[in-house]
């Protein structure tokens, strides 16, 4: 045993009589009971319901996104088939070389 | 009377929180006394032990108990973890910042004096090397029951002590060439 260990036993031995003061239990039940009918703070945490609908969210992304370009695609290629029907004629002008 | 805390706990996690209170008088002299000798002051040492018990009383509640451990040894782990957060948040603070030691009323004059020593003494170690020397040399823990609370191993413990008595050494050798 060193000397500091000596002088650390010494002041242990002096602060064995603490204890709490007589409310102190009450004190804690209080604060207890308190916890007990307030919902714990981690179950308001955002994070908590974004990890639980995460995957659901996800999909429905996917099949949003997926809608889109297929409503997109339909829209842009019946566009182009009007393009091509309201042509009446289609001419083409040829240029001969060294006319 | 001996009181099986284990049988207790069981209760407070079936939704008797009643029950609760026998955990909290069976063990708080205890748990007061090794708060006070880390934290050095009753406020915060009173502060740091309420939130142990409500954050036992939560876990119990959450079924986050197992039992693989005692009731006592667990909320020692609990309460040690808490003083450590504590004084960790009270390095950062400035010199400035920190208030002044509070006393309850209550405690006589010579334990308050030895508390005040004792944060001279072991208020320039980091908190972890701190919980091991109250653990082991105040509370009078074999390394086996300490590493269980510091949730490390008994080598750790011991290696944490080594450096605490070198760093107490160093400090006494300091104050004796004052």
């Amino acid at each position: 045993m060193t000397a500091e260990d000596r002088e650390l036993r010494e002041l242990a031995r002096r602060t064995d009589g603490l204890r709490p003061h007589r409310g102190f239990t009450n004190a804690v039940m209080a604060a207890v009971e308190a916890a007990d009918v307030e919902p714990p703070v981690r179950s308001l945490r955002l994070g908590d319901g974004v990890a639980r609908s995460g995957a659901v969210a996800v999909v429905l992304a996917a099949v949003a996104a997926a809608a889109c370009v297929f409503v997109s695609l339909s829209a842009q290629s019946s566009f182009d088939e009007q393009v091509v029907l309201s042509v009446d004629t289609l001419s083409v002008d040829t240029l001969e070389v060294g006319e | 009377m001996s009181v099986d805390l284990t049988l207790v706990a069981t209760r407070v996690e079936e939704g008797d929180t009643s029950a609760f209170r026998e955990i909290v008088a069976q063990t708080e002299a205890r748990l007061y006394r090794l708060a006070m000798r880390m934290m050095a002051d009753s406020a915060s040492a009173e502060d740091v032990l309420q939130d142990t018990y409500v954050k036992a009383f939560r876990a119990l509640r959450a079924g986050r108990y197992n039992g693989e451990s005692k009731v006592t040894t667990w909320l020692h782990r609990i309460l040690t973890n808490s003083c450590i957060d504590a004084l960790r948040k009270r390095r950062e603070q400035s010199v400035r910042e920190l208030p002044e030691p509070h006393y309850d009323g209550a405690i006589p004059l010579d334990a308050r004096m030895a508390l005040r020593e004792l944060d001279g003494w072991l208020g320039e170690l980091p908190p972890g090397q701190r919980a091991v020397v109250v653990l082991r040399l105040l509370e009078g823990m074999s390394a086996k029951e300490a590493a269980r609370i510091l949730d490390c191993s008994e080598t750790a413990v011991e290696q944490r002590l080594v450096r605490a008595r070198s760093t107490l050494r160093e400090r006494r050798a300091a104050l004796e060439g004052e």
